[in-house]
């Protein structure tokens, strides 16, 4: 009765042919034939076909008969034709006089333990393959700091194979000997107090390479219990070329920084000893005209006049070279400029020194950027100044400040309608002490607009001119 | 006794010949007593070595001070004006070749009361001159001798 009503097991008997005598409740269960359907048929109507066919079931008789039982695992197939894993095993009943009588028959359905098994063996196998091609060498160890786990770019990186070095002890291993007490204190500190202050985050240190090369290295190590024993992993980086590429960063950052300093004083100096002497030029000269005039002839005095000229004019190219390379070292600020309004300032204090002149200025209202006031400043001044001065020449003229569209990004012009310039020369507009007019036919020192290109420049944008001889010019940037 | 003394602090001759003919231009006709470097001008003010022996009573109207000079440079001799009660009040032009933001700054943050670039062209910088010596010579009232102001 109890073999009866056990439900989780097939529990069948067969005659020594095999055919099926009895049969219980975990039978029709797990096969799913009845009592009625099975009885008196041969027990091989379990197995796949071609376990028939290759003899499996005689043979499993046959052991039964020869060892008195077989036990076996394998697929088994249901009244429905549907497969199921098995463990069977199967038992030879004797009488006294030693004849089988029967075979005992015990079956067990363990096919959602085999696919639990498999699982779980491919998840292992998903972990194992995922700290394998991880880009970072993984390193574990034990309680006793032995080398349990090392996939293959600890090999890589430490030029230990995993068969090597399971089971070497972490410390002599990757471990520089000036380092190695603190490892082991650290760990036995950790199994002691449970405290670990490197551990579970990103920290800093030297390894050492099978070769001997130490070499820096990042990594994060963390305490896993397994059982009841921990397990230490790490997974480690090796950051040589990060930290070369820092030192390297850190010797240009230095030698940007002196070669900044030289400028800077190279500079201070320009700006205090170039120009005294051209004030002795500028003075003397003067001094010469006034109390010898009697002395020099109209020719005598029109070359001091020159002299004087010309120091004066040296002295306008020093300020604008220090103004060039001021707009090159001057600390960047940000902040909203209305350059609009700067275009007005500008534009009043152009008309207020040159009250004679006839120009109109058409300044569209509202335009602001994000950009150092003072250096914008400096840009429109030099372009609406160059608009202002190449206009000169002509009765009336009209000066535009405004925006407009480029590429889809918004950009900034001032147009006049003066001089202009012949497009063939756009290239050279830019660059310092270029100039497109002969010094008497307007006056300047070329380093304008290589300011503005540098200023734009350091705004992250762009600029660049348009012209045509006497149809006037605009300039365009953007920021 | 002579109290409108003008005192230039200038290291380069031209520059000196240059100053008092900029001031005899404008008619300027106050002694000037010129130091060419800033410890010449301290031992001028504060009576010391050379000028150990000068009337106590008397210091200048105005100081004249250039910036890059031999020894002392004139910051420093400014700071060490200002840190005396005998010239904390002393009305100190710099007159300087230098625009640079940092000396100009550094100029006022010391007590300067003016700063002036000299410009590399004569007429402009007789002018400058001009002006200064209108200011300092004739507008300014300066202040009251040195311990007087306190209490």
């Amino acid at each position: 009765m109890l073999v009866e009503s056990v439900k989780d097991y097939a529990i069948l008997m067969l005659d020594p042919e095999g055919r099926v005598v009895s049969w219980n409740a975990g039978a029709e269960r797990i096969k799913g034939y009845s009592a009625e359907e099975i009885l008196g048929r041969h027990f091989s109507c379990f197995y796949p076909a071609k376990d028939v066919e290759a003899g499996v079931p005689a043979r499993v008789l046959g052991t039964a008969m020869a060892q008195g039982r077989s036990e076996d695992e394998g697929w088994r197939v249901r009244k429905d034709g549907s497969h199921f894993w098995a463990n069977v095993l199967v038992t030879a009943l004797r009488d006294d006089a030693g004849t089988i009588v029967a075979f005992e028959k015990v079956t067990r359905d363990l096919t959602e333990q085999r696919r639990a098994a498999e699982v779980l063996r491919a998840g292992e196998e998903y972990a194992r393959r995922i700290v394998d091609v991880a880009y970072d060498a993984f390193v574990a160890i034990n309680e006793e700091g032995v080398i349990t786990g090392w996939n293959r770019h600890a090999e890589d990186m430490f030029g230990w194979s995993r068969e090597e070095v399971i089971g070497r002890v972490l410390a002599e291993t990757i471990i520089p000997t000036p380092l190695r007490d603190a490892h082991r204190r650290g760990l036995a500190r950790f199994l002691e107090t449970g405290e670990g202050p490197v551990l579970n985050r990103v920290v800093e240190l030297t390894a050492v390479r099978r070769s001997g090369v130490e070499f820096p290295v990042e990594l994060t190590i963390s305490p896993l219990t397994v059982g009841r024993k921990y397990v230490f992993t790490a997974f480690v980086r090796d950051i040589t070329q990060r930290k070369e590429a820092e030192e390297k960063l850190r010797r240009y950052t230095a030698d940007l920084e002196a070669a900044n300093a030289e400028l800077d004083a190279f500079a201070y100096s320009v700006s205090h000893d170039l120009r005294a002497p051209l004030r002795s030029i500028d003075g003397f000269s003067q001094a010469l005209l006034e109390d010898y005039a009697g002395q020099l002839d109209a020719a005598g005095q029109q070359y001091l006049q020159r002299v004087r000229a010309s120091s004066q004019h040296m002295a306008m190219l020093i300020d604008d070279l220090l103004q060039l390379s001021r707009v090159t070292r001057a600390e960047m600020s940000r902040e909203r400029v209305n350059l609009s309004d700067l275009a007005h300032s500008i534009a009043a204090d152009l008309q207020r020194n040159d009250p004679e002149r006839h120009v109109e200025f058409v300044i569209t209202s509202g335009v602001e950027i994000d950009g150092d006031s003072r250096l914008l400043h400096l840009v429109l001044e030099n372009l609406l100044g160059n608009a202002w001065k190449y206009t000169a020449k002509h009765p009336r003229a009209r000066i535009e400040f405004g925006i407009t569209q480029h590429e889809a990004r918004p950009a900034y012009y001032v147009r006049d309608d003066g001089a202009g310039f012949d497009m063939a020369y756009a290239d050279k507009l830019f660059g310092a002490f270029q100039r497109l007019h002969a010094p008497g036919e307007f006056e300047g020192t070329g380093v304008g607009l290589a300011t503005v290109r540098r200023i734009i420049g350091r705004h992250g944008g762009r600029v660049w001119g348009e012209g045509a001889v006497e149809q006037g010019a605009t300039f365009y940037f953007t920021v | 006794m002579n109290d409108n003394t003008i005192l230039l602090v200038e290291d380069n001759p031209d520059d000196v010949t240059l100053t008092l003919r900029a001031l005899k231009k404008n008619n300027i006709g106050n002694e000037v007593v010129v130091a060419r470097d800033g410890v010449e001008a301290l031992e001028y003010l504060f009576r010391t070595g050379r000028y150990s022996e000068r009337d106590p009573s008397e210091l200048p109207q105005v100081t004249l001070l250039d910036l890059k000079l031999p020894k002392l440079d004139g910051l420093e001799v400014l700071r060490r004006l200002r840190a005396d009660d005998r010239t904390r009040l002393l009305p100190v032009v710099i007159l300087t070749s230098s625009d640079e933001e940092r000396d100009i700054a550094s100029g006022y943050g010391l007590g300067a009361n003016s700063y002036v670039r000299k410009p590399v062209d004569f007429a402009a910088f007789t002018k400058a001159v001009n002006r200064l010596g209108l200011y300092w010579l004739v507008m300014n009232q300066s202040p009251p001798p040195s311990g007087s102001a306190d209490p």
